[in-house]
């Protein structure tokens, strides 16, 4: 009967395997979480480029009509004063326009499918810098995740998974020098992954604290109470800009009887 | 993967993309908790944490957004009730869009509260005229304070309620004055006037919702009176009274002429009075029995006996007992119990008229049935003596 023969394992291989079996776990919670910061982020762009396109080209109107009233108030009444203020006016105008009108507002929303989803996941179990062994290493897989950042955003689940297999093919085989270096980095991996998955959580706790997290909460808070805040932001700044024209016609009439 | 400048960016791009524009970010949010603020408690309750903080002004509990001089929605009701019963007769009502004037004439009228912010913002480089201009030409973005005069809470709120729903009433009481710290504190444009939660089904209209309170003498004041002599002898009342303002007496004539110049009959009588007592102005009995005749020929009873009695005694004008009697007789018609005493005093001596024991019994009697003490003295003396009724010990 032939015995099976076990090779007694050294403590310290055990110990690389159970470090390596945590190192796998804390990879995939690490990845994980990247996933959720990369759909919040694209989230929050999206609903950024909503709010904006809806509602702050109004405030932009707005701010223009304000902007108006001032320098015509400056105008019939000049004095340091007022024309400090329609000076004032005139920038917060030019502000809200920027704002409003800049590259945020492009942003739209995008579902991405679970097949997507998933390479991303694989991406950055595998990619992700914080699991690297030394500065080249680190640049190497730095560059290789912006990629697969940016990849994933645009949707594009064959670019991402070209940039895996790319990243795969180059990655280095050398293991280090025995079973002490290598725990040693296993365990620096662990470290660093720790960290990594503690600062994101921070990220997004910041992210639904952030203005526009708190604005997209109470959006969808009050969509489930059948409102659409939105909508009626938009109008209520629409109403303000037609008290602000009203303002700016009669302030006119005066100029013309002045 | 040939586009370096993509691999730039790295995984831990900051914030930094959501942190721009956050003032107009942050502006949404501000706008978004006006509109998101619960109508009731129930949704209070749901919707706790997004509530902004407010402290209500009566209560001091109630977390709802309100204003400074504002109460919160369950202190406006309760206030509502008390309100209901008030016996105040002039009533503001603050809102932007307004029911049009109604059919009775007199009893309301809107001005600009908006006026006096302005003129002090801009140090008086708008003039009242020229405001009032733009009022006409129908400013909309003006809000208005709706003086009600002479008008209970209840024909006030019926009135509003017809001509432009509400879906509920803020009643608060602050002044003008707080009114013009909101605008200055306004940040140039975005209206600070919500009083009480925004109603869901009003939300993102820029009406605001009417504000209610019993009328001051400085909002009727501010008021264009220059039209309406029951404001004005109103105001002269309030003044002369203490009434919601420091007693003034110079202020009461003042009102009192503005009126009395206009043929108010009561504002010409009390003119006479003030004359008469010497508050406000120098003493003068020929210029008090001067506005004593002017109410009196208009019928004012109180005006009539006034000019009777002057008359009698000859102060302010030349003693004439027949003219006074004259006066005495057209008050005691009106059923004035003073001026039937007198005339019964009149016929019972025979001064200014021929003595006549019937009519003096007569006049004693109606001015003892209006209660008044003397002429039932009277009267029980005529009985006793069988002078003019016939006699009666019991």
């Amino acid at each position: 009967m032939p015995g099976k023969i076990v090779r007694r394992l050294k403590p310290e291989e055990e110990e690389i395997l159970r470090k390596r079996e945590e190192l796998a776990v804390i990879r995939s919670t690490l990845a994980e979480r990247e996933l959720e910061l990369v759909d919040l982020r694209s989230q929050l762009a999206a609903f950024e480029g909503r709010y904006l396109r809806q509602v702050g080209t109004l405030y932009a109107e707005l701010d223009e009509w304000k902007a108006r009233v001032a320098e015509l108030r400056a105008r019939l009444t000049p004095s340091a004063a007022s024309k400090a203020q329609a000076e004032d006016a005139r920038e917060q105008a030019r502000q809200t326009f920027e704002d409003a009108h800049g590259k945020a507002s492009e942003a739209h929303d995008f579902t991405p499918s679970p097949e997507l989803r998933s390479i991303y996941r694989e991406a950055a179990k595998r990619i992700h810098p914080d699991l690297a062994i030394d500065p080249a290493d680190l640049e190497r897989r730095t560059r290789f995740m912006a990629a697969a950042n940016h990849a994933y955003e645009a949707g594009d689940a064959e670019a991402l998974r070209r940039i895996l297999e790319e990243y795969e093919d180059g990655a280095e085989a050398v293991k280090g020098e025995g079973i002490g270096a290598e725990l040693i980095r296993i365990i620096r991996q662990i470290s660093l992954a720790k960290t990594r998955v503690s600062a994101i959580e921070q990220e997004l706790a910041a992210l639904h604290q952030s203005e526009i997290g708190l604005l997209k909460k109470q959006t969808e808070e009050s969509e489930q109470a059948g409102r659409d805040l939105l909508a009626e932001l938009a109008a209520a700044v629409r109403e303000q800009i037609e008290r602000t024209k009203m303002e700016y016609e009669t302030l006119a009439k005066r100029d013309k009887l002045a | 993967m040939s586009d370096e400048s993509q691999l730039q960016v790295t995984p831990n791009a900051s914030l930094s993309l959501v942190r721009a524009r956050s003032s107009l970010i942050a502006r949404g949010r501000r706008d978004a908790a006006i509109l998101l603020a619960p109508s009731s408690l129930e949704a209070k309750a749901a919707n706790e944490a997004s509530i902004p903080e407010g402290i209500c002004n009566k209560c001091g509990e109630n977390r709802e957004l309100v204003l400074a001089g504002c109460v919160c929605a369950s202190c406006s009701d309760a206030l509502d009730k008390n309100w209901a019963n008030s016996t105040a007769t002039d009533w503001v009502l603050v809102a932007f869009r307004g029911p049009e004037p109604p059919k009775i004439k007199g009893t309301y009228s809107r001005s600009s509260w908006y006026s006096m912010v302005w003129e002090s913002l801009d140090e008086g480089a708008v003039s009242r005229e020229q405001l009032e201009t733009e009022m006409e030409a129908g400013a909309s973005w003006l809000p208005f304070l709706y003086v009600y005069a002479k008008t209970t809470y209840a024909q006030m709120k019926s009135h509003w309620a017809t001509s432009n729903p509400p879906d509920s009433l803020c009643i608060g009481q602050e002044t003008i004055e707080e009114f013009a710290q909101y605008a200055q504190e306004d940040d140039a444009g975005s209206y600070p006037y919500y009083p009480i939660p925004w109603p869901k089904e009003r939300a993102g209209r820029g009406d605001v919702i009417p504000y209610i309170r019993p009328a001051t003498a400085k909002d009727l004041e501010h008021h264009d009176f220059q039209s309406d002599p029951d404001a004005q002898f109103n105001l002269g009342k309030m003044y002369y009274f203490g009434a919601g303002v420091i007693q003034d007496y110079g202020e009461a004539v003042r009102w009192y002429r503005k009126a009395a110049d206009q043929g108010d009959a009561r504002a010409q009588f009390n003119l006479g009075l003030v004359y008469s007592n010497g508050q406000g102005v120098t003493r003068d009995h020929s210029e008090a029995a001067r506005w004593y005749r002017k109410a009196a020929e208009k019928g004012h009873a109180d005006a009539q006996y006034n000019l009777g009695v002057a008359c009698c005694y000859g102060t302010g004008v030349p003693q004439d007992y027949n003219e006074g009697v004259k006066w005495f007789s057209k008050a005691a018609e009106q059923g004035h119990a003073t001026a039937q005493f007198a005339l019964g005093y009149v016929y019972e001596s025979g001064q200014g008229a021929p003595q006549n024991s019937a009519e003096a019994g007569r006049w004693y009697r109606k001015a003892a049935e209006r209660g008044l003490a003397r002429a039932q003295h009277s009267l029980g003396i005529a009985y006793y003596a069988g002078n003019g009724v016939p006699q009666d010990y019991v």
